[in-house]
């Protein structure tokens, strides 16, 4: 590795690997860490092969450029065809520091608002980059053809978007995501069409193989016909995602999960900031037990929308229609004079939990709670007429009649938080690479920008970033210090992680107990719904680190996973998932219970100033990294707890200040 | 309310398949259909017995993941909805459904509904993107695009990839996929150097796959969940008899 | 001429021969059909017109581009129909028809009938003028090889077994005319929303003449309005 970089000392409280910040003013940084880096010789780069987990934002664009670059390289992906990673779900758009609509925008500028958005909590010279390179990403992705809004002029459309007072939002209908994945996707496709890149599509990565210190492949299995085996390589990148499907219902795409990056957790990569995840306040409210997923609902339903719930409990099961306005508490609106309904994120889901924990929720009572409150339209449709409000709105609300069977026009919408993505992730210095040498991560995988809270539009900006402008030249520095090649799956560390997979799967389809993997799932998500949410206590955070390893260790007694390992076998790849997030939900819990501040999307209770989270900066001005103790490759199967040592990175803020959110 | 359901079974590529019947006493009208899998798979499950294996991932109408026959029609009867958001007070207590993968033969089947579409793919890689290597773009409005191009771009760059235009079509035609993958290019500034050998290829690759040929019945365009249009076929045949009889062969000619 | 080859090997290039040689066919049905409204106008005129076809040019060239444009076509689509058989070699147990109609889905019925009604009448009325040939006629005339074409018309047509057929096939030529003049452009490359609704109202119209002057040439004669 290159030391030459290594220009800022790293504080005496952080024990682990250097985290590599660049010196200097945070406005040339990194330019001038481009240039320090190391090449690789254009007729060498063949020589490096390079593993990229997930096809996502930010797996894709890594993959495509790294292929374009010359790199051999392997992409994974436990979706048919790589085109269907979650990234493509996302609605809103993606920021970036064009300032083309002349509105005081500018790097500077997103990178303060990022900073602060954060609360404080992610690395000011990583965020300087992101908002730096957020530029190109728009650049590139409108010369592959993605196809943003325009406006008559024919330039590029821009909106404000979560709060913001600029417009630096760029959006493809409410399909921004799906159509920036396309873009990525195209440029894969096309590297896969020139042989750079080899895709492995239906293939889940089960384990990362370290060799004398250094990530040097993965174990996957072949969803198709359950076939074990491994790939070797100089370096792997993970673009795996986030963990929001531990709470069981979540925003995510049904086959996000925690497994990859919680594999390479056990294998040595230090976990960070696992208790930050962010809950989306308008999402359409559980309707029975049956409920599978959740779906989010545009936040921009907020600008006309007014959220109100009964102030009477025994009004919550009446038609909305027959309840009096006297008898309607706008809370948002009480609570937050000057945001109103357009509080934050974080705060507006807070105050829908508390109005139905208080017994006021409206809509079906699922097992004997109404979590749910009105999102209504009614003065918006009397304000603007029922044509504005159809045109700004109207496939929003299509949308939601297809689900719900209720016209927004008629009656109003019911909206309830759920969890929609996740700042936490694999601790990566300023390189983004891990503490493996040779394991990169990037995207929602990471935890590097977004801090306690991501704002909206970012998280597409933060994937693309990664993958197309900050990867391929932190690889190269890393390869470009390695001698490639030299190394086979015959080594005994690809046989042993190999073997453990196989042993997994053998126990997981031998158990043959009583209970769904689903049923698990279910019970974990819901507790960890409970008490590490939207709000979190002390108290609950020691009742479900005591519960979950006995729900884990019943997993592993009782859990009836049908069919072989040498099919497509759904089940079973539930199963691998679940119980990996049943050993996840253990250190998010304890980060959250050790993190006793609120900040951002942590809140907890015991901290707060009438209900506005209290930040403690003076003791929490850290990122918190933890290292996995127990045995390396093999499941923790038993009720024994994860006892992970906690490593504290410090967070210095030279250009933004603490300041507290007040949104009164 | 309660379903019966005949779903085709299949335990592998080359296994032989059949239609397994299943009853579905306790659907709520509020459920997704892919919920009523998901229960009867946890019934299933308990007993022992294989799930019906059915693809699925983000449930919102945009991964593109899911996608089967209900009744003969792709992805049920509602008009401009997956199966994921296709809900269950669409039927009616008592319904008989017949629940069948994608045929084709460029998509065997994989497991019950589950079929492979990396057919698709391949389409793109013949010719489905625009070559621009990372870092090389122009600053993003040096190209002013038409706003109307911009918009009709869009409508065919909807396409999620599902498969349903195939497995409605009588001919198993990849027509609409390919040629919505040409408009949304093609419609574009960004797209035109590369325009015709695009449309060639892309239309060598999908014959190549073993897809049968669009005779305009307009039968995928109406399963569409995005509604992307069949006009877009039209303009992928002109664009190919351009480009293979009225043009010269080194126009246009990309990185092999 | 390998481009050329490409070209029709690919669905989209066969498509397209089969559109432009189904547009000669439907140019030909047309002006056959107004050449035999003659009828009307009794036997001098007919005649007269029948031996201004027998003009060696006129005749050969009509030949030429006619039974070309004939095998062209029925060559590309049994070529077309054998893909699409290999594209779905299992077929649902069930199937509901969304947007396609009686029209496109009996293409491949009409076609053929189509093909038999063209060689049947081919043999009806054509081949009996080469001497030694096939002739299906119950008395047919001719002079100097130039067929007396008013009286060989009027004597098939007067049988209702003929007439009823020619009906009938007439009937299966429409079907087949109006989804193929449609489709045809769309194959072609007609894109527009307005000009396709143009095109299906002049595909209607086209197919309205065609079949309706045929059959009221047909009807003409079995029912003795024309001798």
């Amino acid at each position: 590795m290159s030391q030459n970089h290594e220009t800022t000392e790293t504080p005496a409280a952080w024990d682990g690997p250097a985290y590599k910040l660049p010196e200097g003013p945070i406005q040339t940084a990194w330019t001038e860490r481009k240039f320090s880096m190391k090449l690789v010789n254009p007729a060498n780069r063949r020589k490096y092969t390079v593993i990229i987990v997930g096809s996502g934002l930010a797996g894709a664009s890594a993959a495509a450029t790294l292929g374009e670059l010359g790199y051999n390289v392997h992409c994974f992906c436990f979706q048919d065809t790589p085109r269907r990673a979650h990234s493509i779900a996302a609605q809103g758009g993606v920021n970036a520091a064009k300032n083309y609509q002349n509105d005081g925008d500018s790097v500077y500028r997103l990178f303060y608002d990022t900073v602060k958005g954060g609360d404080f909590r992610s690395r000011e010279a990583n965020v300087y980059r992101l908002a730096e390179v957020s530029v190109n990403i728009i650049d590139q992705a409108v010369a592959q053809g993605v196809p943003f809004a325009r406006e008559y002029g024919g330039l590029l459309a821009n909106r404000s978007f979560g709060g913001a007072q600029v417009s630096r939002t760029f959006y493809a209908r409410g399909q921004t995501g799906q159509q920036l994945l396309l873009g990525a996707y195209s440029a894969l496709e096309r590297q896969i069409a020139r042989g750079t890149v080899k895709m492995h599509p239906r293939t889940e990565m089960l384990d990362l193989v370290v060799v004398d210190g250094r990530a040097r492949g993965i174990t996957v299995r072949d969803l198709e016909t359950g076939k074990v085996s491994s790939y070797v390589a100089d370096a792997v990148a993970l673009g795996t995602g986030g963990y929001a499907n531990v709470f069981y219902l979540s925003t995510n795409a049904k086959g996000c999960n925690v497994t990859s990056t919680w594999r390479a957790h056990k294998r040595g990569a230090w976990f960070a900031n696992p208790c930050f995840t962010q809950i989306h306040p308008t999402c359409i409210p559980v309707a029975g037990s049956y409920q599978s997923k959740l779906t989010l609902m545009s936040e921009s339903l907020r600008n006309d929308g007014r959220v109100w719930v009964p102030k009477n409990p025994d009004n919550c099961g009446r038609h909305p229609g027959e309840i009096a306005e006297a008898d309607r508490d706008y809370y948002l609106e009480r609570k937050y004079p000057s945001f109103g309904n357009l509080s934050p994120r974080d705060i507006a889901s807070r105050a829908a939990k508390e109005a139905c924990d208080d017994g006021r929720g409206v809509g079906p009572s699922v097992e004997g709670v109404r979590r749910g409150v009105y999102l209504d339209f009614a003065d918006a449709v009397k304000r603007l007429g029922k044509p504005a409000v159809s045109e700004k709105y109207g496939n929003l609300f299509e949308m939601y009649q297809r689900i719900t069977g209720e016209d927004p026009y008629e009656v109003p919408m019911r909206m309830y938080p759920a969890p929609h993505y996740t700042m936490g992730g694999l601790w990566v210095d300023y390189q983004l690479q891990s503490t493996i040498p040779g394991l990169f991560v990037i995207g929602e995988a990471n935890f590097s920008d977004h801090g306690a809270n991501r704002l909206g539009a970012s998280a597409l900006m933060q994937g693309l970033a990664d993958g197309y402008f900050v990867l391929p030249f932190t690889l190269a520095d890393y390869l470009a210090g390695i001698k490639p090649g030299n190394l086979d799956t015959t080594h005994a560390a690809f046989k042993d992680a190999e073997r453990e997979v196989a042993a997994k799967t053998d126990k997981l389809l031998s158990i043959k107990g009583k209970r769904t993997v689903d049923s698990f799932h279910r019970e974990l998500g819901l507790m960890m719904w409970d008490t590490c949410g939207m709000a979190r206590t002390h108290e609950g955070l020691t009742a479900t680190l005591k519960r979950i390893p006995e729900l884990r260790e019943e997993f592993w007694k009782n859990v009836t996973v049908a069919g072989s390992g040498a099919e497509l076998n759904q089940s079973l790849e539930k199963a691998g998932r679940v119980a990996d997030f049943l050993e996840f939900a253990e250190t998010m819990c304890l980060d959250a219970r050790t993190r006793a501040e609120s900040c951002g999307g942590h809140f907890r209770t015991e901290y707060q100033d009438e209900g506005e989270a209290k930040r403690n900066d003076a003791e929490y001005s850290h990122a918190s990294a933890w290292e996995y103790t127990g045995s390396n490759g093999a499941p923790n199967a038993g009720g024994s707890q994860n006892t992970p040592n906690l490593h504290k990175e410090p967070l210095v803020f030279n250009y933004v200040h603490f300041a507290t959110r007040s949104y009164k | 309310m309660r379903i019966k359901l005949h779903v085709w079974r299949q335990s592998g590529r080359d296994a032989k398949g059949d239609f397994e019947t299943h009853e579905c006493p306790d659907v709520s009208e509020h459920m997704s259909f892919l919920e009523m899998l998901d229960v009867l798979n946890e019934r299933l499950e308990s007993a022992g017995k294989a799930p019906i294996a059915f693809e699925h991932d983000c449930r919102e109408g945009i991964c593109g993941s899911c996608g089967f026959m209900i009744n003969g029609q792709a992805h049920g009867p509602q008009p401009r909805t997956t199966v994921c958001q296709l809900h269950m007070r669409t039927f009616k207590d008592g319904d008989e459904l017949t629940l069948e993968p994608w045929r084709a033969k460029a998509f065997p089947v994989v497991r019950d509904l589950v079929v492979d579409r990396s057919a698709f793919d391949r389409i793109i890689q013949a010719g489905g993107y625009i070559s621009t290597n990372t870092g090389s773009a122009p600053e993003a409005n040096s190209v002013p695009v038409r706003k109307d191009s911009a918009d009709k771009s869009f409508d065919a760059a909807a396409c999620i990839g599902c498969g349903a235009c195939v497995a409605m079509c009588p001919n198993a035609s990849a027509s609409l996929f390919t040629a919505a993958k040409l408009a949304h290019m093609n419609l574009l500034p960004q797209g035109q150097p590369e325009r015709l050998v695009r449309g060639e290829r892309m239309v060598v690759a999908m014959d190549v796959e073993g897809f049968g040929h669009c005779t305009n019945h307009s039968d995928c365009e109406a399963v569409c969940p995005k509604g992307i249009s069949v006009t877009n076929i039209a303009m992928m045949n002109r664009g190919f008899v351009e480009a293979t009889l009225f043009s010269s062969p080194r126009e246009g000619s990309t990185e092999d | 001429m390998n481009f050329l080859l490409s070209f029709w090997r690919s669905t989209v290039g066969t498509k397209v021969v089969v559109a432009v040689t189904g547009l000669l066919l439907l140019g030909f049905t047309l002006f056959h059909m107004i050449g035999n409204l003659q009828v009307f106008s009794g036997p001098e005129e007919m005649d007269s017109y029948g031996a201004f076809l027998h003009k060696p040019e006129i005749l050969w060239g009509g030949r030429a581009v006619v039974g070309t444009s004939m095998v062209l076509h029925v060559w590309g689509t049994m070529k077309l129909v054998r893909q699409t058989a290999a594209a779905r070699p299992e077929g649902y147990r069930k199937w509901t028809a969304q947007a396609s109609t009686f029209y496109s889905r009996t293409m491949k019925f009409t076609g053929p009938i189509v093909l038999i009604y063209f060689v049947v009448h081919l043999l009806n009325l054509t081949t009996g003028a080469e001497p030694g040939h096939i002739a299906l006629h119950p008395n047919y005339l001719q002079t100097n090889g130039v067929p007396k074409a008013f009286e060989n018309l009027t004597a098939l047509l007067s049988n209702p077994l003929w007439a009823s057929f020619y009906i009938v096939a007439n009937l299966a030529l429409g079907v087949h005319l109006f989804h193929g003049a449609y489709s045809m452009c769309k194959t072609l490359g007609l894109s527009g929303q307005r000009q396709l609704r143009l095109a299906r109202v002049i595909a209607a119209a086209l197919t309205f003449t065609v079949v309706g002057g045929n059959i009221a040439i047909t009807l003409a004669c079995v029912l003795q309005l024309v001798k």
